[in-house]
């Protein structure tokens, strides 16, 4: 039987839970905590954020999660924004057992924003900002047309995971370094002209490229050089970039961050006192959040056997372990400190490369498989160390494909001229010829991509290209000429 | 720190772009909601049902890798080196990767459901229907066009605070409290708003039915449907609908709905008088100036031979003062059989003005009468 609770004994949960926070060592901020309908989390879970600008893909995202909790098919337990103060959310006729797990999860969330290193150039006042935005697209819609608003925005949300970490993103890029003079240079004074000639010619190429370096940040880009979008355009990518900048660290501590809160969860509800039963629906509860999906990695399941290994071999390292580590087994701090240390600084790529041992593989039950056809995959390692490289990979470039700007202005006709940059696999030519007409639709012009295919005959580059107006960009097996 | 109730009704943004959604999807699910017209349930699970239709939406187009060279890192206990997992279906449901809908089979589409309540649903059908054939009706066409914010509704885009204290008012006062307070989520009420030509004025509509013996159980069912659709959708276009019953077999009599839908009669079938009653009813009750005036029959075709002449007559007497009569023949294919011509024929041969006939032999055709009936094709389409 669960506990009945108000509004007053979640509050005493709360005073209990940060109690307890604060004994294990935490020096945790300050949460709100908001007692909400249904309709209200999965309005926010939907967007990302709460007042996110109006847009059909959110209610399709809130319909699909809405039935699928009117249907008992899945529930969303914690639910946390990254503001100040920090704002978490507890779905009403919750058991009391779950929003106490939820309230000690969230600590964990808390002290991670709080204090990792990541999320440390995040506006905490960011909300304001969003709703500033939403306000703006609202009026966008009314004065252009939501649909013609609504497409911009489909267009921009294509590509608006490749924005950057940092809003202000300065590349430096010097010109071409001089020759150096060398002591016969006079011996031979037609080479020596030759050679800075051929230097000036370097330097005003340089000076006329855009970009100079290549671009990693394509909304930046186009934000910036697109020659033919509107204000309201250019200000609608502004909005979408500014979010995704938010999004980016949470996307990145992704296991970190939810083993980290598991890790604290479990600890502060081992130290309250809990009923036999509440006991148990608190590991039931634990069990449902922690369970392994087959094909991908659950971040709460491998991210707390990750922190508990920190732990162990902090406090019991074997001797191989202790030369690896230099400060496993430092009497002065414990290893608990360390995971805190550690998890002030680490990304997910940076935990997993470090901290994936062959322990951790074993209990997670990793292994790395392949695609051998829309339907079947191919196991192809269980070992920890080919599992990491995998994991590490697959982490670092978080599903997304490395897009960098090369030239604004290919063929002389202002073309924009994209390179994928990734060793070994290409895009996938379906969304590739279908994702480039929304890029062409913000350039303004044709664009093109550079990448590479897998052929019967092995890897091979090729070439989309897209105009605005096209449906489909073409695929060219040879370099476009222009 | 602090825990607080959050107010949560007043935020329905997610509401809001929900709906968004589905006038991008509006196309198909009008499409998937013309078969369940035809579905008893749908008009007996009364204003809470809710329906979910599947519809097909676009996939989230993004740059991604290689599908067919993806790579990954899975738990599962037991799978070793070289072992080959297979994912079922081709959209099979774990697709890893798993950003939800955006991955999915091969194609460009992704399916998923929509769920709509009973407004949402005759709104979408009612969009499909017009009226046609209008006469102009002197002050009656006093039509206005603009937006107006004049439903209230369970759910919408803007609150209606009046309305919704006027609930709360009610719903405390049937619990024996007085005063206003303790809101709950029935009590909320929504302006909806829509852009829309409007009959500024009242209709009436006579529900005309055969209940002689040969109209069976199947019949009866789906008269009930087609006047149930008939009725809503008028009532769906005009500020008061009046409805009357008149049942016939060799007499007319009228009646409430309830006696309406279960008396049975042994009797032989003569349409004749039903349309006297009508008649009498409409001079005594509803004069032409005032009234907007619907005529639905529903019948499986049989008449006496010897009263169809004066069926005639006083069905094109009736069709001069309606605005539309719509006639609906039931007919099975395993019928008994009928020695006579079918009303069906006759009426369509006659081809009196404003007389428009549609016959149904199942469940599924009950919408294509509604829709050849009130076919919004060469009328003014009110939308």
């Amino acid at each position: 039987m669960s506990r009945p609770y108000d509004l007053a004994e979640l509050q005493r949960l709360d005073d209990e839970c940060r109690a307890a926070a604060a004994g294990l060592g935490l020096d945790v901020p300050e949460v709100v905590f908001h007692l909400a309908p249904a309709e209200r989390i999965y309005d926010i879970a939907a967007r990302g954020l709460p007042g996110r600008y109006p847009h059909w893909r959110f209610g399709q995202d809130y319909e699909r999660m809405k039935l699928d909790h009117d249907h008992g098919r899945s529930r969303i337990y914690e639910l946390v924004l990254n503001t100040k103060p920090y704002q978490a959310y507890l779905l009403e006729g919750n058991s009391w057992v779950a929003q106490l797990l939820v309230m000690a999860h969230v600590y964990g969330h808390c002290w991670f924003f709080e204090n990792n290193g990541h999320f440390a150039g995040v506006d905490r006042r960011f909300l304001p900002r969003v709703r500033a935005g939403a306000d703006r697209i609202e009026a966008y819609c009314r004065r252009h047309g939501r649909a013609e608003v609504e497409d911009f925005v489909d267009a921009v949300q294509a590509v608006a995971l490749h924005a950057p970490l940092r809003l202000v993103t300065a590349r430096r890029s010097a010109p071409p370094p001089a020759p150096e003079p060398g002591r016969y240079d006079d011996l031979f004074p037609d080479e020596t002209a030759a050679a800075h000639r051929a230097h000036e010619a370097e330097v005003a190429a340089w000076r006329d490229r855009v970009p100079r370096e290549p671009d990693p940040d394509l909304l930046g880009f186009l934000l910036r050089h697109a020659p033919r979008l509107d204000d309201w355009e250019r200000d609608v990518i502004a909005i979408i970039r500014e979010e995704a900048t938010y999004f980016a660290p949470q996307r990145r501590t992704k296991i970190a961050n939810e083993g980290f809160a598991c890790w604290i969860h479990s600890q502060i509800i081992n130290g309250l006192q809990l009923e036999t039963a509440e006991f148990m629906e608190y590991n039931r509860l634990n069990a449902e959040v922690t369970q392994p999906h087959p094909l991908s990695v659950n971040p709460y399941n491998l991210g707390l056997a990750l922190w508990q290994e920190v732990e162990r071999i902090h406090d019991r390292p074997t001797p191989e372990e202790a030369e690896r580590f230099p400060v496993a087994g430092d009497p002065a701090l414990s290893g608990r400190d360390r995971v805190l240390e550690l998890a002030a600084t680490v990304d997910d790529a940076a935990l997993v490369a470090s901290y994936l041992t062959p322990g951790v593989c074993d209990r997670c039950h990793l292994f790395a498989w392949e695609r051998q056809s829309s339907t079947r995959l191919r196991c192809t390692a269980t070992e920890a160390d080919e599992v990491r490289d995998a994991l590490v990979a697959q982490l670092r470039h978080m599903e997304v494909p490395t897009l960098e700007v090369v030239d604004a202005d290919a063929f002389r006709t202002g073309g924009l001229w994209l390179a994928h940059r990734q060793e070994g696999v290409g895009l996938d030519p379906l969304f590739a010829a279908n994702t480039l007409p929304l890029v062409a639709r913000l350039w303004g012009r044709r664009v093109y991509v550079e990448t590479v295919a897998h052929r019967p005959e092995g890897l091979r580059p090729v070439w989309y290209r897209c105009g605005p107006g096209d449906r489909q960009a073409d695929t060219l097996t040879i370099a476009p000429a222009s | 720190m602090t825990v607080l109730k959050d107010p949560g009704v007043f935020h329905d943004d997610g509401e809001r772009d929900r709906r968004r959604n589905h006038d991008r999807v509006r196309q198909q699910i009008a499409e998937r909601l013309r078969d369940q017209v035809g579905d008893e349930e749908l008009i007996t699970a009364g204003p809470e049902h809710t329906i979910r239709v599947p519809v097909t939406g676009q996939r989230d187009w993004r740059f991604v890798f290689d599908r067919q060279r993806q790579q990954g890192v899975g738990q599962s206990d037991g799978v070793g080196e070289g072992d080959v997992i297979d994912l079922g279906g081709p959209n099979g449901e774990g697709q890893p990767g798993g950003e939800g809908a955006g991955e999915g089979g091969g194609g460009g589409e992704v399916t998923y459901e929509v769920e709509l309540d009973m407004d949402e649903v005759e709104q979408h059908l009612f969009e499909q229907l017009g009226l046609p054939r209008l006469a102009p009706r002197g002050l009656q066409q006093e039509r206005t066009e603009h937006i107006f914010f004049d439903d209230r509704a369970r759910k919408g885009p803007l609150l209606d605070k009046k309305a919704t204290i006027r609930a709360n008012l009610k719903r405390n006062a049937q619990a024996g409290k007085a005063g206003i307070g303790d809101f709950e989520r029935d009590d909320l009420r929504y302006l909806t708003f829509r852009e829309q030509l409007r009959p500024a004025s009242q209709a009436v509509v006579f529900l005309v039915m055969d209940v002689s013996g040969s109209m069976g159980q199947f019949e009866r069912r789906i008269a009930r449907l087609f006047f149930w659709w008939a009725t809503r959708f008028l009532r769906h276009r005009y500020t008061t609908t009046e409805v009357v019953f008149i049942a016939h077999h060799s007499e007319a009599i009228e009646c409430d709905e309830h006696q309406f839908f279960s008396i049975v009669d042994a009797g032989g079938t003569r349409c004749s008088s039903a349309y006297a009653l009508l008649l009498e009813v409409q001079r005594k009750r509803y004069p032409v100036a005032d009234w907007n005036i619907f005529v639905a029959h529903c019948s499986d075709g049989d008449n006496w031979d010897d009263d169809n002449g004066q069926l005639i007559e006083l069905l094109t007497e009736t069709a001069e003062v309606a605005n539309l009569v719509g006639y609906c023949q039931i007919e099975r294919s395993t019928r008994y059989h009928w020695s006579g011509e079918h009303l069906l024929g006759i009426l369509t041969r006659a081809d009196i003005p404003n007389v428009v006939c549609h016959s149904v032999g199942a469940d599924t055709e009950v919408w294509a009468a509604l829709r050849a009936i009130f076919s919004p094709d060469d009328a003014e389409v009110l939308t």
